[in-house]
């Protein structure tokens, strides 16, 4: 790391705390901010009063491409896209705005099947795949809107998760109610 | 009793006074929120109390409404795999990606 002026630190230490507050793991935080890892360590216990969380991230783009998180990931992108060339933003503020955005109209839905399905961690592994191009945006056929798909994948006439959503997508599985006969009092 | 005329009026400087304070909260998510370009945010930021009482007294609204007709029918229509979230997010998605003039 490169000394920081002082300005520069304190805006980073006030952006990195806001995104520990949303979920931020070190690892994430050492990508987007300057600061050195026994400062962002130290901050980490401070603002949540644990240790960070240790261990792997998520890596898998996969995960992108099911139906949920698909366009929840979707959501969460066109947020991001919409201000990440705003003068004047960094990548760390805007993935701060676009992740407080996103779980805001998710929050306000209440869905009770359908809560913040995609974590920061992976809102922010999202852009880097985006970046990596191993994730894209295209196009659906139908609704003429921008969804995230695989690279690579075979995307003539492309249709997405919104308007052809999978056969029994959404579908909760049924709760055992008090009146349903369990198979032990069934003769 | 208040005139529609006088409706459109308030509602008018309510939308002004409200995006100035989403600019001030977050400059970034209020320009997604209200779909306007940088600019914009910038002559908004900058309106004083009497710049707003004066913009906002005109029988038109000085805001519009975006949705199209398909726009509205799907995050309307019920139907298979379209819980709440789905429509909201589909919604949301056609807003974001909507040019802002």
């Amino acid at each position: 790391m490169s000394r920081l002026d002082l300005l520069s630190e304190y805006q980073q230490v006030q952006t990195a705390i806001e995104l520990i507050e949303l979920g931020a793991r070190v690892q994430t935080l050492e990508d987007v901010t300057e600061i050195n890892r026994c400062r962002l360590v130290r901050l980490y216990k401070e603002v949540r009063g644990e240790a960070p969380a240790k261990g792997q991230l998520p890596y898998s783009t996969d995960w992108y491409a099911t139906w949920k998180p698909n366009y929840h990931s979707t959501l969460f992108l066109s947020f991001f896209n919409r201000i990440k060339n705003l003068p004047d933003i960094t990548y760390s503020r805007a993935l701060a705005s676009a992740y407080k955005l996103y779980s805001e109209q998710v929050l306000m839905i209440e869905d009770e099947d359908d809560g913040v399905v995609l974590s920061f961690t992976r809102a922010w592994m999202l852009t880097r795949f985006i970046e990596s191009k191993q994730l894209e945006l295209c196009t659906c056929s139908n609704c003429q809107l921008p969804f995230v798909v695989l690279s690579y994948s075979l995307n003539d006439q492309f249709v997405c998760g919104l308007c052809a959503p999978p056969s029994r997508a959404g579908v909760p599985l049924k709760r055992p109610t008090a009146a349903t006969p369990t198979l032990a009092t069934t003769p | 009793m208040k005139s529609l005329l006088e409706e459109v009026q308030e509602l008018n400087m309510t939308f002004l006074m409200l995006a100035q304070r989403l600019i001030a909260d977050d400059r970034f998510a209020a320009i997604a929120k209200m779909n306007i370009t940088d600019e914009q945010c910038n002559v908004i930021e900058k309106l004083s109390a009497s710049d707003i009482i004066a913009l906002s007294k005109r029988n038109q609204f000085l805001f519009s409404f975006e949705l199209s007709g398909d726009e509205v029918e799907r995050s309307l229509s019920t139907g298979r795999g379209s819980n709440s979230m789905t429509k909201a997010a589909h919604l949301s998605i056609a807003l974001l990606n909507k040019e802002a003039v």
